[in-house]
Order: C-alpha cells, then sequence, then structure tokens
C-alpha cells in the first residue's frame, strides 16, 4: 500500500487510517514483544499512534517510514516497561509451561502449537526477541533492525543468530529441524 | 511426536501478532478529543495574552499620565484600605507610591505583566495550543 508522505505530514487522517490499518499489527507485535501482556500492549500501542501523528512532522525521511514508527514503539515500549517495572510473575509463567508440557504435544493442532511457540519466543532475551521478530516482518533489512533498536548491524546480526539458536533449544521438545 | 518443521518457517508464522481493530477507532476518537483541547486553549490564549497587556498598558498609562489620580488611588485609597487590616504595609505601599521611585517601579510591573503574558504566550505555543488553523 503507498502511503503518501507528504498527506502525513498534513495530517491527513485519512492517510494515517490507511497508514495504521496496513502497520498496526506489526507496530502491535514490537510492544508485545517487549511488554508481554495484551492488554497492555494495547494501551501503549494507542499511546505509539498518538506519538506518530503529533510527531510526524519530525520524521527526516532518512529512514523508511515503517523504520521510524517501529523505533517510536521500540523505544517507547522499552520505557514503559522500565517505568514501569512490567515483569510477568515467574510462577504465572513456570505453571503456563508445565501445562504445555504436560499436554499431549503431538496432537497440538496448529493454534495451539503457534501459541507453544509464542510463549517460548517470550522466554528470550528481550532484545533477541524483538530483533527476531522484525527480521521476520520480511522486509525489515539488518540496517533498518538497527536503525530501529538503536545499535549497529553487528550486534544486530549477532542478537537474531543467537536468538534462533535459543529458540531452536527451547523448541526442541515439539520440533525437529529438517534437513 | 516432533514435528518437521523449519525454524525459519516457524517465525515467519508467529512473526506478527494481531491486533484488535478498535484501536484504529480508539486512535480517531482520541484525535478528535485532542482536537477539541486544542480549540478550547486556543480560546484562552488569546485573552491571556491580550488581558496582561492592556493591564499593564493601563498602568503605565495612569502611572506616566495621570499622576494625581494614581497617587490619589494608590497613596490615599489604598492607604486608608490596608490601615485596617496592616498598618505597616499601608505605610510601605504609600511611602512606595509617594516617592520619586515610583515610576521606575510601575514601568518595572508593567514590563513584569508583558513579560509574563510573553511566557503564556511561548508556553501555549509550545505546548501547540497556536497550532489551530484560522486562529
Amino acid at each position: 500500500m503507498q502511503i503518501d508522505i507528504k498527506k502525513l505530514k498534513e495530517k491527513s487522517e485519512h492517510e494515517f487510517e490507511k497508514f495504521f490499518k496496513s502497520y498496526l499489527n506489526r507496530i502491535y507485535t514490537v510492544v508485545y514483544r517487549i511488554v508481554k501482556n495484551p492488554a497492555t500492549a494495547e494501551d501503549v500501542t494507542q499511546e505509539v499512534m498518538m506519538k506518530v501523528y503529533n510527531n510526524i512532522h519530525k520524521f527526516k525521511e532518512q529512514s523508511q517510514l515503517s523504520s521510524w514508527v517501529f523505533r517510536i514503539a521500540y523505544n517507547h515500549a522499552v520505557s514503559y516497561v522500565r517505568r514501569h517495572k512490567v515483569t510477568e510473575s515467574i510462577e504465572d509463567y513456570e505453571t503456563k509451561i508445565e501445562d504445555h508440557s504436560r499436554g499431549h504435544l503431538d496432537y497440538l493442532e496448529r493454534e495451539e502449537l503457534s501459541n507453544y511457540i509464542k510463549e517460548k519466543l517470550m522466554e528470550l532475551p528481550e532484545d533477541y526477541r524483538v530483533a527476531l521478530t522484525l527480521y521476520h516482518f520480511k522486509e525489515m533489512p539488518y540496517q533498518e533492525i538497527a536503525y530501529t533498536m538503536g545499535l549497529n548491524i553487528g550486534t544486530v546480526k549477532t542478537y537474531i543468530h543467537r536468538g534462533r539458536n535459543e529458540l531452536k533449544v527451547l523448541l526442541e521438545e515439539v520440533i525437529r529441524e529438517e534437513k | 511426536m516432533k514435528r518437521d518443521i523449519k525454524i525459519e518457517e516457524i517465525l515467519d508464522y508467529v512473526a506478527v501478532e494481531k491486533a484488535p481493530d478498535y484501536l484504529i477507532h480508539k486512535w480517531k476518537a482520541e484525535v478528535e478529543l485532542q482536537k477539541e483541547r486544542k480549540r478550547f486553549f486556543a480560546a484562552l490564549l488569546r485573552p491571556s495574552i491580550v488581558f496582561p497587556l492592556a493591564l499593564a498598558g493601563l498602568w503605565y498609562y495612569f502611572a506616566m499620565f495621570k499622576k494625581e489620580l494614581f497617587e490619589y488611588y494608590l497613596v490615599d485609597k489604598l492607604r486608608s484600605l490596608f490601615q485596617e487590616i496592616s498598618p505597616v504595609v499601608a505605610d510601605s505601599t504609600s511611602t512606595i507610591a509617594s516617592s520619586n521611585y515610583y515610576i521606575i517601579g510601575a514601568g518595572i510591573f508593567s514590563i513584569t505583566l508583558a513579560a509574563i503574558s510573553l511566557y503564556w504566550f511561548y508556553q501555549g505555543k509550545k505546548l501547540k495550543y497556536a497550532r489551530i488553523r484560522n486562529w
């Protein structure tokens, strides 16, 4: 979908709506991967949308618009977590994992498997899971991920590599990698 | 039984979460609310500049050109007003007003009021209340 940046800077609500409709899921995902709570992720996403709307005039067009927005989402979510000390209770988390381990993993349906993988993804360190998530947004090259997270490209590559390896270990109970 | 899946495929599959659609509607409502707030504060901005400036101008006009009236109110009236409450305040007010420095004082007071009104204006601008079109 083609987004007209000039119209965005003129605060065209129609253009913003178009933009948010195509990017909402990805903005929400970046936030959710950091705050780890759906209700909080909704609130923070809402704040990110307002921040993008109010600060669009500051977008210098030196990067992709999407990367600029993801950077806002990333920074906002990280500072939200720091401000509110959002942490999932370890007990809750262990219960969830135990539930899955007890279940019949062989018979896990696609949706359940997907939820299980997402839970395991959430077990990775914050930087690893955000870098991996952004990398799998398809169109995000390393350079854009580095810009979004405020890191250099080498670090991003390391995080993605380590994250992938750690996830493989966490998922070895349910998957066998194809050769 | 383990499944044969590539880790890349898994990550592609779980990469994007589904956000609730109502977030778009909430955003639109929030934008409308923000516009209303801006309209309200924009309406307050003009009087908040004009009123202190007008007051400063009036003060300066009376201090400079209507000295007798100024002295009458500042020395006599204020003295009688404050005499009941605080003779010390009444004495110092009339001493200041009847001294040769009152014009300087009045000037400082006018400038202070003008500065406050400008501060209000720039605060309003900073808070984007002045960005409303057709204001």
